[in-house]
């Protein structure tokens, strides 16, 4: 039944994105934007387990009224670490969703925006003491900066390029230990407008 | 016709009904009083009730006259009013009948000279009127008449006739004065008469029919009378005295007494108007006789019966009824009566009036319905009669009535009566016995039989002196069958009770003429047939007294003995039982036996015993001595000569005379006890000689001594057969045997030296016979030789050495003559390392020195024995021997120890050497060498010297190519000239294992192992080797939860960390760590718990 709630979840956080990005709002062009960043999580337990590491992302959006966009992520962190006595190994997957709202409220060369939104994590982890997984809905903020390049029209409108700093939170307990997997990511991302 | 029936059955009911009406109201107004009791002195009485109810008795008076006695009420006393109504005349079987009309008829019989007559008057006005003489025209004797007077007036009379010997009856209509006779037997008595509903008279009496006396019956059907039909069932008892009574519907009742094989009881049974119903038994089953009923019907309906119970002498009158369909019990209406006739029962309302004849008065008593006791009777068991133990021999019984009992001029006199001068005459001429009384006045033969059961079985006697039916004769109801029936029954019963009997005939009575004469000879001879059936003794008491009543010479009245006629019945008796005593009659007085002691014992000789007298003769024969010998015993004789053979038996007896007895006893014989002596004599030879004893004297290796001579001869009888013999060798006799009658023979007696040695010899001569009590004599005899004798100081000598050694030092022995002579003697030696010096010499009686030496350098360790003889010329104890022993002594190896113990642990150190010590502990000295049998033995030194003193040796073990177990070798000790070598010494060396530890320092602590979502809690336990183990390969693990072992792991030796995972938090663990050894073995755990 809990399957079932957090699957329709999913499904109505993706539906939302996929409805707000079809939608004829604007004419305005999609994007497209692929990021990597380096994870810092808050949680000591996380950083004495797995430590810091990278996180892929794979973003979609549209503006979707002036300066306000909508856009739709899909974020992936794997890490491996040791449990505390046995130095066992252990893995951890993290595959946050997120439906999100940017407002840009700096369009020059460069282009500054400010925004969050929801996400829904998937959140796994192998070792010997037992596998769990568990999802979970959180948010994340975040702000950044791209500049648009142009003169690929024969292949795409623009090519982007940005960085990005971002907080996301979720709090879970899949077993005895309840924890949060919040973190700060700074990365970069490249995209492209179509 | 059928209608008329009807009608007669409706009428018949609606009297009954009526009838019963008025009794139950006569019931609820009798008087509560029960029983109204009269007196009155005189005989024969018959009551009636006249029509105002007052109840009157006719009677025979004091003077032999008929007199009238009214009952009267004053109150609650009544009073009789008396009044004669006829003068003195010879009256007897007064019967009184009202007639419809309520007049009194009186019917009776009278005596005259040897016959009897029947008359009949009218009572009017309490006299007598118009006196008939019924049976004018019956010769003989005319008894027991029965009026009764039909409903219309008609009067009907039945008596009996007996005249030349036969019984008739005979029924009379004296309206018509017609007679009929009915039946004629060799005996009728008790003839009843009643006149039914329809006008029909009925006659019933008592004749024997079939076989006993039964109740017999015949009923005038107008013309003529029915023949004869019997009224009871059994035919092999005698059923008498039947009274009869009429019911309201017209029908007859008839109730009578009759034997059931132990008593009489009474019966009854009724015509029902086609049949008799089935005859019932109305009385218990108690050890009485019911004799002699009354029967009368209450207001037509209800039977009631007066009877006469005898029970073991005591009489009583009873009455009972019947209510219902059942009989009551019974309500004794007297005390015990003692002399007593048979009642008579009459009725008036609920009233019933009761008279009987009690000694010298007449007795009477009214009883209310109401006092009948409730209930009915029921027939109980009898009492089976058994013996308790052997009947007393000297216990006798009379058994019988007033004769027995003792009455003279009819006063009751027991001390004077025949059973203390029987008893006198028991005494003094035979043994002290003791004879009771059993006799009751009056008693007739019926009440005897139901009271000789308890007599029997109270005394347990013997002897019974059986004599009744004096009363029974006299008494006209009972047949002389039945009296002789009765007889035989008491006669019967006391024979299976084991007893002799004495059946007695009864003695004549006055009037010794007709009927009573008649009656008692037939009496007395069915007696006789009774004894000479039953098989026991019959006593002609009759005969004894004449066959006639002899007057005062005998009696002291009609019927009873005067004290000479007792001692003449006593006598009588004592007569008859004398004849039933034995008597012991022997042959012989004294018998000789004479016996040779040697010859065969004599045959046995026999003498005779028998019975003289009567009875059997019980007899035991018994000897006074053991020697005789008697066969039988012990026998019986009922007059036969029985052989009893006497023999001796002198197997343990000596010479001599010898006298004893024989007597033949049995306690109840006359001529007890009988003796007869037995003389016994023995004879045999005797042996006599002229000396009891022989000398003899003779020179060692000389001539033999002249023969002696010894006279012998018999002294005592016969032929004396003697033998002669010694057991000593050197002793001749000479002849050896011969015999003699009384003469001297002579017998030489020599000896012969040549084989004996100087000395003093004893033997014997025996002189043996057979059958002579001095046999064996033994004659003494003593042989004395003498000569030289060889004496020593010493019998022997020893030596000592040791080998190799010097010879020991000689030494000396003395030697002489202890005998008579010159002793001339040389000395050998039977070993050449033996010399003796001077080897010869010769003594008169001193001693001589002899020196004795011994040579060992030749002989080795051990024994030695040797011998030196002196041989004496002529002397009789040549050679002499002394005995020579030489002990040569050699090393002796000595260890102080037998064994040696190691023990050791593998791979350890060898174990601390041990010590032993080794010495000489024989001659000289001793050379050791010392080996071991086992490469791991070390001994330090291996050789030595002792002369007597310990050496100390080493053993050591080496346990480096040992494994784990017990080994064990020897340490030997040798010396070839040592007696014991070798010498073993056992050592043991065992091998063990180390100890095993548990391991060191085991300790445990909970950790959490996790991830960021996972943790789990881990239980580490931690150990070290215990430094104390060797040998360990791994390590044993143990989990222990609730008292169970739960195996974990088992890690190398190397490990020393297990990390218990997936613990709970909370749970406290407890662990158990061993260690496992090479050889498999683990140690005791080590514990931790982890929480």
């Amino acid at each position: 039944m809990w399957d079932r709630l957090k699957r329709t979840k999913a499904i109505l956080l993706i539906g939302i994105g996929l409805l707000v990005l079809l939608s004829p709002l604007q004419g305005e062009i999609a994007r497209l934007e692929l990021s990597a960043s380096y994870f810092y999580p808050f949680e000591k337990a996380f950083r004495n387990i797995y430590s810091q590491g990278a996180n892929y992302g794979l973003s979609i959006g549209r503006p979707v009224w002036k300066n306000l966009e909508f856009y739709f992520d899909v974020h992936y962190y794997y890490k491996r670490g040791k449990l505390t006595f046995t130095q066992e190994d252990t893995r951890i997957i993290v595959r946050p969703i997120g439906a999100n709202l940017r407002y840009v409220f700096l369009r020059k060369k460069i282009h500054l925006y400010a925004g969050g939104g929801l996400t829904y994590n998937f959140f796994e982890e192998r070792n010997p003491i037992g596998t769990v997984k568990e999802s979970k809905l959180g948010f994340s903020v975040r702000t950044g900066g791209y500049t648009r390049i142009t003169g690929f029209q024969k292949v795409m409108k623009e090519f982007i390029i940005g960085i990005y700093i971002s907080y996301a939170y979720c709090k879970m307990k899949p077993a005895e230990i309840e924890f949060n997997i919040d973190g700060l990511n700074t990365g970069v991302s490249l995209g492209f407008a179509f | 016709m059928k209608s008329k029936d009807k009608e007669k059955g409706i009428e018949g009911a609606l009297r009954r009904s009526v009838v019963l009406a008025s009794f139950m109201l006569l019931l609820l107004w009798s008087p509560a009083a029960g029983t109204s009791d009269f007196s009155i002195p005189g005989s024969g009485g018959y009551p009636y009730f006249d029509e105002a109810g007052e109840f009157h008795i006719i009677y025979i008076d004091a003077s032999g006259g008929l007199s009238l006695a009214t009952i009267q009420e004053e109150g609650r006393l009544e009073k009789a009013s008396t009044r004669q109504i006829r003068s003195a005349s010879a009256i007897q079987s007064l019967q009184v009948e009202k007639d419809r009309a309520g007049k009194v008829w009186l019917v009776w019989e009278e005596r005259r000279a040897a016959r009897t007559h029947i008359y009949l008057a009218q009572l009017e006005d309490k006299r007598l009127v118009h006196p008939l003489h019924v049976s004018r025209g019956r010769k003989g004797f005319n008894l027991s008449p029965q009026l009764n007077i039909s409903s219309s007036g008609e009067s009907w009379l039945t008596w009996i006739n007996y005249s030349d010997k036969i019984y008739r009856v005979l029924v009379k209509n004296l309206d018509l004065d017609q007679t009929w006779v009915i039946d004629q037997a060799f005996s009728a008595n008790c003839p009843q008469i009643i006149i039914d509903g329809e006008n029909r008279p009925w006659v019933f009496w008592v004749g024997p029919h079939r076989n006993r006396d039964e109740i017999l019956y015949s009923r005038f059907d107008g013309i003529s009378w029915t023949s004869p039909s019997s009224l009871n069932d059994r035919s092999d008892v005698p059923h008498v005295t039947p009274s009869v009574g009429l019911d309201f519907n017209g029908y007859p009742h008839v109730v009578w007494s009759a034997y059931d094989d132990h008593d009489y009881k009474l019966y009854y049974s009724r015509w029902d108007g086609k049949a008799w119903i089935e005859e019932q038994r109305i009385t218990d089953g108690r050890s009485s006789s019911d004799l002699f009923p009354s029967l009368s019907l209450l207001m037509g309906t209800i039977p009631a019966v007066a009877w006469l119970r005898s029970n073991q002498g005591k009489r009583q009158i009873y009455v009972t009824c019947r209510m219902g369909e059942e009989w009551n019990p019974g309500l004794p209406v007297s005390e015990d009566l003692g002399d007593a006739t048979q009642p008579i029962l009459i009725s008036s309302g609920g009233t019933l009036g009761v008279l009987w004849q009690a000694g010298k008065e007449i007795k009477s008593s009214l009883i209310s319905i109401q006092n009948l006791p409730e209930g009915f009777y029921t027939e109980e068991g009898y009492t089976q009669h058994v013996r308790l133990q052997a009947l007393d021999r000297d216990k006798h019984v009379g058994f019988g009535d007033s004769i027995t009992e003792g009455v003279i001029e009819f006063e009751a006199v027991p001390e004077k009566g025949y059973i203390p001068r029987l008893e006198k005459l028991l005494d003094e001429n035979l043994v002290d016995s003791r004879v009771i009384n059993r006799g009751i006045g009056g008693e007739k033969t019926a009440e005897g039989l139901s009271r000789i059961d308890g007599v029997i079985q109270a005394d347990q006697a013997e002897n019974i002196y059986l004599m009744e039916g004096t009363n029974d004769i006299k008494d006209m109801s009972i047949s002389v069958d039945t009296m002789a029936f009765n007889l035989r029954e008491m006669a019967r019963k006391a024979r299976d009770f084991g007893m002799t009997i004495f059946l007695a005939s009864v003695i004549p009575q006055d009037p010794w003429e007709g009927i009573i004469k008649e009656r008692t000879e037939e009496l007395n001879t069915k007696i006789k047939n009774i004894a000479s059936s039953l098989k026991v003794h019959f006593v002609d008491q009759f005969e004894a007294f004449g066959g006639v009543h002899s007057g005062f010479l005998l009696y002291s009245d009609s019927t009873h003995p005067n004290e000479a006629g007792y001692q003449l019945l006593a006598e009588t008796f004592y007569d008859a039982f004398a004849t039933t005593v034995p008597y012991i009659k022997i042959d012989t007085e004294s018998l000789l036996f004479k016996v040779e002691i040697g010859e065969p014992l004599p045959g046995g000789q026999t003498f005779q015993v028998k019975n003289s007298g009567g009875g059997t003769l019980f007899y035991q024969i018994d000897a006074s001595a053991s020697w005789i010998v008697l066969t039988p015993s012990s026998g019986t004789s009922t007059g036969e000569w029985d052989d009893i053979t006497v023999s001796v038996d002198a197997s343990n007896l000596s010479q001599g005379a010898y006298q004893g007895e024989v007597t033949i006893s049995s306690d109840y014989a006359f001529g007890n006890p009988q003796m007869i002596t037995v003389d016994l004599s023995i004879s045999s030879p005797i042996i006599e000689v002229d000396k009891t004893s022989l000398a003899f004297e003779a020179s060692f290796a000389g001539d033999n001594p002249s023969a002696q001579t010894l006279r012998i001869r018999n002294s005592g009888d016969g032929m004396l057969n003697y033998q002669l013999g010694s057991e000593e060798d050197w002793i001749s006799v000479s002849p050896l045997n011969g015999s003699s009658t009384g003469e001297w023979d002579e017998v030489q007696i020599s000896v012969d030296i040549s084989s004996l040695l100087r000395g003093v010899y004893q033997g014997e001569i025996s002189i043996t016979a057979e059958n002579t009590p001095n046999s064996p004599f033994v004659i003494a005899v003593e042989l004395t030789i003498l000569g030289p004798h060889i004496q020593t100081d010493t019998p022997s000598f020893s030596f000592e050495g040791v080998r190799g050694g010097p010879n020991p030092k000689p030494q000396v022995f003395k030697v002489r003559n202890a005998g008579e002579g010159t002793l001339n003697y040389n000395i050998v030696t039977t070993k050449t390392w033996i010399q003796v010096s001077p080897a010869s010499g010769s003594s008169t009686g001193e001693w001589d020195r002899i020196k004795v030496s011994v040579d060992i350098s030749s002989l080795s360790a051990g024994t030695y024995e040797g011998k030196v003889r002196i041989q004496g010329e002529k002397a009789s104890n040549s050679p002499r021997v002394l005995n020579v022993s030489v002990v040569i002594l050699s090393p002796t190896i000595k260890l102080n120890k037998t064994s040696l113990d190691f023990l050791a642990t593998a791979g350890g150190a060898n174990p601390p050497v041990k010590l032993f010590k080794v010495k000489n502990t024989g001659a000289g000295t001793l050379n050791y060498q010392i080996t071991a049998n086992r490469s791991w033995i070390n001994i330090t030194p291996t050789s030595g010297t002792s002369t007597g003193e310990w050496d100390q040796i080493q053993v050591g073990v080496n346990i480096a190519d040992l494994s784990a177990e017990t080994n064990e070798g020897e340490v030997i000790v040798r010396d070839e000239n040592a007696s014991n070598s070798p010498q073993k010494l056992k050592v043991t060396l065992s091998v063990q294992l180390p100890p095993l530890f548990p391991p060191s320092n085991f300790r445990g602590e909970k950790i959490i192992n996790r991830s960021l979502a996972q943790q789990e809690f881990i239980n580490r336990l931690t150990w070290a080797a215990n430094p104390e183990n060797r040998f360990i390969l791994r390590y044993r693990l143990y989990l222990i939860e609730n008292d169970r072992t739960i195996f974990l792991t088992e890690v190398e030796v190397q490990t020393r960390e297990y990390l218990h995972r997936r613990v709970e938090k909370d749970k406290v663990y407890r662990y158990g760590l061993t260690a496992v050894d090479q050889y498999g073995r683990e140690s005791e755990p080590a514990f931790v718990d982890v929480g």
